[in-house]
């Protein structure tokens, strides 16, 4: 599975999932992606962690966008073509809520200071 | 913002750029990982466009499969409907046949309705086939010696056949080609109730 999930708590006490992220992303996967950010777990703050070499296929990257209800999204990736997807598929939504790191420590942090 | 790029990767999107123009959506611009400028995100948009023309090109190409799958599937049809419509051979009574022509006659139609007619003669047993041409608007040049010759051919058959609903052109037509052809008798009438009338005081089978 390209996307495994951790329901965790940030080191002030939010909520907040964690992602890994690795694989081809294909349609079925963004799909469910999206219906639990969008369902059980929405508005909640995200820190999804994106492995080098991860591809997400046309139809996911069109699925991904309509997330515009879900909360906070900080991604982190040593990955410069993983950053350059995320960026390109987060260029026409509120740049507000996501945000790519290079480090989880720096993730954490601005994850840490959205409002809930 | 200012980006220094290398000449080769500019090159090597334009190149892709021109292939894309010319309708070729399967190149990709080589992505690597140490390439970490702002450029790299413009080559992987590039590369994603592409994807999305390869997708509709793709799906266009299966709509258009479709489509002419349907287009000939119709012209079919279309065509078992026209054949069927052109040589409606109906049994008016027992061994009297009826051949209401409508449109336009043309030497492939008269071949076929020979075919048909001549088919329906023998099995049938017919001893008359009433042909009427009411509802034709015009006979090619060539049509009209088909249609009589499918006449003497249906007298071959031992079957006596009646024209009716003749007009004033294609009587002439007639008397001009009677004459040409060795005069072939034919026996015409006014109406198709005309002829059905006549076939059926033949067969005696009409009272008072």
């Amino acid at each position: 599975m390209p996307f495994r999930y951790e329901e965790l708590v940030t080191p002030n006490g939010r909520p907040y999932v964690r992602v890994h992220v690795s694989g081809d992303i294909s349609l079925g996967d963004a799909e469910d992606y999206v219906t639990r950010f969008l369902g059980q777990y929405r508005g909640r703050h995200v820190l999804s962690v994106v492995a080098s070499g991860t591809e997400y296929s046309a139809k996911a990257r069109k699925h991904l966008l309509s997330m515009e209800e879900a909360g906070p999204h900080a991604t982190v990736t040593s990955s410069a073509l993983v950053r350059a997807a995320i960026n390109l598929m987060t260029r026409f939504t509120d740049n507000s809520k996501y945000r790519v790191f290079g480090n989880e420590f720096e993730a954490m942090a601005w994850l840490d200071d959205q409002e809930g | 913002m200012s980006v220094t790029i290398e000449g080769e990767r500019v090159d090597q999107l334009l190149r892709i750029i021109v292939a894309a123009a010319t309708g070729d959506y399967e190149l990709r611009v080589p992505l690597v990982e140490e390439d970490d400028d702002e450029f790299l995100e413009v080559e992987l948009g590039v590369n994603y466009l592409l994807e999305e023309l390869a997708l509709g090109k793709a799906k266009s190409d299966s709509q258009r499969q479709q489509l002419e799958a349907r287009a000939e599937e119709l012209a079919h049809q279309q065509s078992e409907l026209v054949e069927a419509l052109s040589t409606p051979v109906i049994a008016v009574w027992p061994g009297v046949l009826a051949l209401p022509l409508v449109g336009r006659v043309d030497d492939e139609r008269a071949a076929r309705i020979t075919a048909v007619l001549l088919e329906r003669v023998a099995a049938e047993r017919a001893t008359h086939v009433i042909l009427d041409l009411t509802g034709v608007g015009t006979l090619a040049g060539n049509t009209m010696p088909g249609l009589l010759r499918m006449v003497r051919a249906i007298g071959l058959l031992g079957a006596s056949c009646l024209l009716t609903g003749i007009s004033p052109a294609v009587a002439q037509q007639i008397v001009a080609l009677g004459e040409a052809e060795g005069g072939a008798p034919v026996r015409a009438l006014a109406q198709l109730s005309d002829a059905l009338a006549h076939v059926l005081a033949q067969k005696g089978a009409l009272r008072g």
